[in-house]
């Protein structure tokens, strides 16, 4: 197994003691936070790095088995606390990586001091009386769409990138192919992304989180917002002006500004050890 | 929008940073089954299809802010309707003095998604299929390959008395069974070898090989071949060669090789076996003075299961030459052929040069 650097293209850079790690969403890369995570580098140590499959990340450590559950991704966030001595962290996910950051935090709660949920859902399909915002042929229509897309240039550009994670040659044309995904993973991860239902997780949790809702965010609506404020403990629930889904790159001086506002108002997580 | 624009064969949007539709063309209009004042102020997700909707979160919107341009995306939009449209969208996101705008281009790619449909279904066809021939020629090998063995070698031992006397009518049909079983045997094995030489499960271990000495094994194993089709073998006296391959798999190409020209060449001819070197290569040349092969069928008989139609059938299934190509490619080499009808046909088996000691 490679280091844990190279498996997922990890990026550290800030001058703080507290670690702040930075989770992309289903679709993108670390690169999503280009406008956000330079702000906190001055409190910071800021951590960035690409779920297996994204970005410039080592797809021969995929495990299907592993990976066919949010709870693989989790420990794949777990692996890299650990294996960088990350202690009281600062735990940043957009969209899935919302859940994936809970799912962690069950798993090893005093590892974290607050988990920052951007555009979180814990379900996406609709499961009457909840409201999730999809209907389970939506994700089919995802998944047809990505292989028609992925069928092209996304297919031929990006296993060129991804098979040689450590030739600092490519780090250019890296840059240029942000976002690419290995188109296999990406459709598993689609599929685990938007059938995962972790409504029951939410009660367990304990450290403290803030849930950044946006305004008419097609992937998670408002309901769904409401519904983790009602029930995740210790949640602070912000409602952004930013809309759409992605407040990170749309809107990110309020992003940020939330952000710092939260953990500037932080007296430390609740449980004690 | 007005003039060219409007009319343009392509729908065109205009979207503000809140996603939401400033103008479109009269084009777009007509093909979504709104009016243009319709369309003006609604977000752009009400005119996606709901798949549509999570990609353009997913993919499409990141990249037009990390990027500020995306190419080739396939899209459904949703018409007023409640129709799938599938488009082809080029976007670009551009400062403009109220603020950034983005600008869409679509184009409808009805038949062309279907066509990609079609595709995309055949794919997964074609990987199903060879799941299936891979799983169909591992029953082959355990459930043909060794009842038929029982069956040879039981009528073998039948026929020599082992069990009791026999007469000599039956010593003859219980020959005839253990031959014919022997002979599907070789059928199936055939298949067997062309399948793993497809998928590269064959290893060659190449070594400095003496092309004179595996040239006579191989003209000594169809020599009782030979006599009886009444095909006169030839191996004129020529410098020593080496070669770089694996001398049981050359063997078996030149046996394979020889066989099909004895057999091809009929009472009265001549099969003839040469070699030479070139910078590149060494070649071993079989020759036939047979009816030779029209140039457009020799690419086919490399081809598995062809065979050619005014061949005598042998009831094979035509695989010889298909898997002698595939070793010789293992082993870094080619196999080819040249032939001109009526003058006879010639088989060259390129091979590389021993490595520098």
């Amino acid at each position: 197994m490679s280091d844990v650097r190279a498996r997922f293209n990890i990026t550290e850079s800030g001058r703080g003691q507290r670690p702040m790690v930075f989770a992309h969403g289903f679709g993108c890369d670390q690169t999503m936070w280009r406008e956000v995570a330079p702000a906190f580098e001055a409190d910071y140590r800021v951590v960035l790095f690409d779920f297996i499959g994204a970005g410039g990340s080592d797809t021969s450590a995929y495990d299907p088995e592993r990976h066919a559950s949010l709870s693989g991704y989790a420990d794949d966030v777990l692996a890299i606390c650990r294996e960088l001595g990350l202690e009281d962290v600062v735990f940043v996910g957009h969209s899935v990586s919302a859940m994936i950051g809970i799912l962690a935090s069950l798993r090893d709660p005093g590892r974290f001091r607050s988990l920052v949920l951007v555009g979180p859902s814990p379900c996406y399909i609709n499961d009457p009386p909840y409201v999730g915002g999809f209907e389970r042929e939506d994700i089919e229509g995802l998944l047809a769409m990505m292989e028609k897309n992925y069928g092209g240039w996304a297919q031929a550009m990006a296993p060129v990138i991804m098979k040689n994670p450590d030739r600092p040659a490519l780090a250019a044309e890296l840059e240029e192919l942000f976002c690419a995904t290995d188109p296999d993973i990406a459709r598993d991860f689609a599929a685990v992304t938007f059938l995962s239902d972790n409504r029951d997780d939410l009660g367990g949790v304990e450290v403290p989180s803030l849930i950044l809702q946006c305004t008419d965010d097609a992937i998670a609506p408002d309901a769904v917002g409401e519904y983790l404020r009602d029930r995740l403990p210790h949640s602070t629930f912000r409602k952004l002006r930013a809309n759409g889904h992605c407040p990170h790159l749309s809107h990110p001086t309020e992003t940020t500004e939330v952000i710092r506002d939260y953990l500037a108002a932080d007296r430390g997580a609740p449980w004690t050890a | 929008m007005d003039g060219l624009i409007d009319t343009a064969p392509c729908g065109i949007l205009l979207a503000d940073d809140a996603s939401l539709i400033l103008d479109a063309n009269q084009t777009l209009a007509d093909a979504l089954g709104y009016s243009l004042e319709a369309l003006r102020g609604k977000e752009v997700r009400t005119v996606l299809a709901r798949g549509a909707r999570l990609y353009y979160q997913t993919h499409v919107f990141p990249l037009l802010r990390l990027r500020g341009e995306v190419h080739e995306i396939y899209l459904s939009l949703r018409t007023a309707g409640e129709e799938d449209l599938p488009v082809l969208l080029n976007a670009v996101r551009r400062e403009h003095d109220d603020g950034p705008i983005t600008e869409i281009a679509v184009v409808p790619i009805e038949r062309r998604s279907r066509f990609e449909d079609e595709i995309l279904e055949a794919r997964r066809a074609a990987e199903t299929a060879s799941q299936s021939r891979a799983r169909f020629l591992s029953m082959l090998s355990h459930d043909i390959r060794s009842p038929l063995s029982a069956i040879a070698f039981s009528a073998d031992l039948l026929a020599r008395g082992a069990f009791g006397p026999v007469t000599e009518a039956q010593t003859g049909e219980l020959g005839q069974i253990a031959s014919a079983g022997r002979y599907v045997l070789r059928l199936v094995s055939d298949v067997l070898e062309f399948s793993r030489l497809e998928t590269g499960r064959v290893d060659v271990c190449p070594a400095r090989v003496d092309v004179a000495e595996a040239a006579d094994a191989a003209l000594a194993m169809v020599a009782g071949q030979a006599d009886g089709a009444g095909v006169r073998l030839e191996r004129p006296d020529a410098p020593a060669l080496t070669a770089w391959a694996d001398r049981d798999r050359l063997l078996q190409i030149l046996v394979n090789l020889l066989g099909n020209a004895v057999k091809f060449t009929g009472a009265g001819g001549r099969v003839t076996v040469t070699w030479s070197a070139s910078p590149d290569h060494v070649a071993v040349h079989v020759q036939d003075t047979g009816p030779g092969i029209a140039p457009d069928r020799q690419a086919a008989v490399f081809a598995p299961f062809v065979q050619d139609d005014a061949a005598p059938t042998d009831g094979s299934v035509g695989l010889g030459l298909a898997i002698s190509r595939e070793l010789a490619r293992a082993m870094g080499g080619d196999l080819t052929v040249e032939s001109a009808p009526g003058e006879g046909a010639t088989f060259t088996v390129a091979l590389p040069h021993p490595p520098a000691a």
